[in-house]
């Protein structure tokens, strides 16, 4: 522990030209003078030093560290014991964490010393030094019939500070004076010792808190997995009682029509909402079951076929309009009359009505908000253009993020960031992108780019299954392939 | 999945057993019946997964209708008893709530699977797709 190794550059430096110097002088055989003793002392003090510093840098305990430099303290200033007290903030009681010499318990009267009280809680209180050659007679050495009886002369306090920051009292008694340059020795050990103390600290601190961070992660998670499996058991037992109001509602329009009664048609005008309510609850519930995915980063089970974007852009801004206020006008700029590209429609749907919501919400004195379909190559390109507020360009690469949100809209307009990465989740899963650019002030563009297969579909051979057949996105293609080329 | 159909299937068929409806929900179980009760289909129902290999062991199904969760037998075990007592030759069209449709269709060999809820003509489509395919 008191090797060399590690040790500052100009104490190394130091320690060799004072060997060089003592093994000159002893060499010499000359008698020792007054100027020899100050050069022993000055070795002393820096070995003090260097054993101080060794023992900071250690990896240990704070308290084992604290242990080697009270002994170092002890063993070059020839002292009778020494002590060092780290403070509790939160109590403000100063702590006996090393105690070396003739006395090494850590226990007893000055174990632990509130500020303000006894030598050591006043040194802390007042952050200023103790320094004394007369120890009989000191008012602030209490125990003086003990001082006597050993034969103490010296006593020297320092308050450990960093910066201000009050962090402990180092202190130590001694049999003979000390001289000046012991005290201004001590008190760069004590500075140097306050840093260890705060480093060790800080240390500590930062290990606790990644010691949290990771815990709460694993509550987090652990709790998503609870909160998924909850949401898939309920969403599960929701959707049989949803078939079965779904199936009696049609079963029950299917009878009207075959009956062909007259004055039935606003009965079946109210079968048809009961079952237009209940596909809408069906597309919540599986809205739901998305983010719980998105949330734990899953693929989603993707029900893909061929669909006509330039119809679906159609639906989805006729369903939008109908919602909203007069202040906006949508257009739609189709360049072809149809595109058909694979992709699972109702999600495709979200994500355009998101789009659209958004340059709603983001455009709260109105305008014009433009819908393109094009076909560039094999890609179908939709892009969504609104006159809004737009995005700053600092928070413009994490708006895909989950919970991210604009700076300029947060706290003014509602939103959960949710939409966005669902969308960015639903596109980059059909094997596409998405981007946005803006200008704030002026509005944005989102535009979102899905593989058309280099086929062309032939309608009647590509109609939907009846069966609602949820695929990978990479299994559907290969089938979509698969059967175009047998029906070619 | 639907290239493989005979394209001939214009021809009047006789269906001989009827279509075995298993669910535990007793209101879709109901509403399923009648629906193919409503398209001239012969309908039996079972509540469980017991129920139905019974049943299906009494008299051998045109088509069963099966729910995956089942109590007492669940979808894969009662698709399984199906296999040991007619091989391939009933065949089974899934009803789920659950995603995975396609593992599980896979795991018990069903003809098709339709997800909850579904639509009545897909259902009425299906039946006729799988019983014209038999």
């Amino acid at each position: 522990m008191y090797g060399s190794e590690n040790l500052p550059l100009e104490v190394v430096e130091e320690l060799a030209m004072l060997r060089a110097r003592v093994a000159e002088l002893e060499s010499g055989g000359t008698a020792r003078t007054h100027s020899e003793k100050a050069l022993a002392e000055r070795m002393r003090l820096a070995t003090l030093t260097r054993d101080v510093s060794v023992a900071l840098i250690q990896s240990h305990t704070l308290s084992s560290i604290l242990h080697s430099c009270a002994e170092a303290l002890v063993h070059h200033l020839d002292a009778a014991f020494a002590r060092i007290w780290t403070l509790d903030n939160g109590t403000q009681v100063l702590e006996l964490q090393a105690s070396a010499g003739m006395y090494t318990h850590l226990d007893g009267a000055h174990s632990r010393v509130p500020v303000g009280k006894l030598k050591i809680g006043r040194i802390a209180q007042e952050r200023l030094p103790h320094l004394t050659n007369a120890v009989i007679g000191d008012p602030r050495v209490s125990e003086q019939a003990w001082a006597r009886r050993e034969g103490m002369v010296a006593f020297a306090g320092y308050p450990l500070l960093v910066e201000g920051k009050l962090v402990g009292v180092m202190a130590l008694f001694a049999r003979q004076t000390l001289t000046s340059s012991v005290l201004e020795a001590m008190a760069s050990v004590a500075n140097a010792i306050a840093l260890g103390i705060d480093h060790k600290w800080a240390d500590e601190e930062r290990r606790q808190l990644l010691e949290f961070e990771r815990e709460a992660r694993a509550e987090a998670e652990a709790a998503l997995q609870v909160r998924n499996a909850f949401l898939s058991s309920v969403s599960h037992d929701l959707k049989t009682p949803l078939a079965s109001i779904k199936g009696n509602a049609q079963l029950l329009q299917r009878r009207l029509q075959r009956a062909q009664l007259p004055g039935t048609i606003r009965f079946q005008e109210t079968l048809a909402m009961i079952d237009a309510a209940t596909t809408k609850m069906t597309t919540m519930i599986d809205e739901l079951l998305d983010l719980a995915q998105l949330q734990t980063r899953q693929q989603l089970e993707l029900d893909a076929h061929p669909v006509d974007l330039v119809k679906l852009a159609r639906q989805v801004v006729m369903t939008v309009q109908q919602s909203m206020a007069k202040r906006h006008t949508i257009r739609v700029e189709a360049a072809i009359p149809e595109l058909v590209a694979l992709c699972d429609a109702p999600r495709m749907e979200r994500v355009l009505a998101n789009l659209l919501s958004n340059a709603i919400k983001y455009s709260p004195w109105g305008g014009e908000i433009n819908v393109a379909v094009a076909q560039e190559q094999d890609w179908a390109v939709l892009a969504v253009r609104d006159q809004g507020v737009g995005i700053p360009a600092a928070d413009l690469p994490h708006i895909f993020e989950p919970f991210q949100r604009a700076s300029n809209v947060t706290g003014k307009i509602q939103g959960t960031g949710i939409g966005l990465a669902s969308a960015l989740q639903i596109i980059q899963q059909h094997g596409g992108s998405i981007t946005a650019t803006s200008e704030e002030k002026l509005g944005t563009t989102f535009t979102f780019r899905l593989p058309l297969l280099s086929i062309n579909l032939n309608k009647t051979t590509s109609a939907p299954p009846a069966q609602a057949e949820p695929m990978s996105n990479k299994d559907t293609l290969s089938l979509l392939r698969q059967s175009v080329k047998e029906t070619d | 999945m639907e290239e493989q159909h005979a394209h001939n299937v214009t021809t009047q068929r006789t269906i001989t057993g009827p279509i075995l409806v298993v669910d535990d929900d007793q209101n879709l179980r109901q509403t399923i019946q009648w629906v193919l009760e409503d398209e001239g289909h012969m309908v039996e129902t079972a509540a469980d997964g017991q129920e139905a290999v019974e049943q299906a062991a009494q008299q051998q199904p045109a088509l069963v209708i099966l729910d995956m969760g089942l109590p007492i037998l669940n979808g894969a075990e009662v698709a399984a008893e199906l296999r040991s007592l007619y091989g391939t030759a009933v065949p089974i069209m899934l009803i789920t709530a659950d995603g995975h449709v396609r593992e599980k269709r896979e795991q018990v060999g069903a003809y098709t699977a339709l997800r909850k809820p579904f639509e009545i003509d897909d259902l009425v489509q299906a039946v006729q797709q799988v019983l014209s395919d038999q």
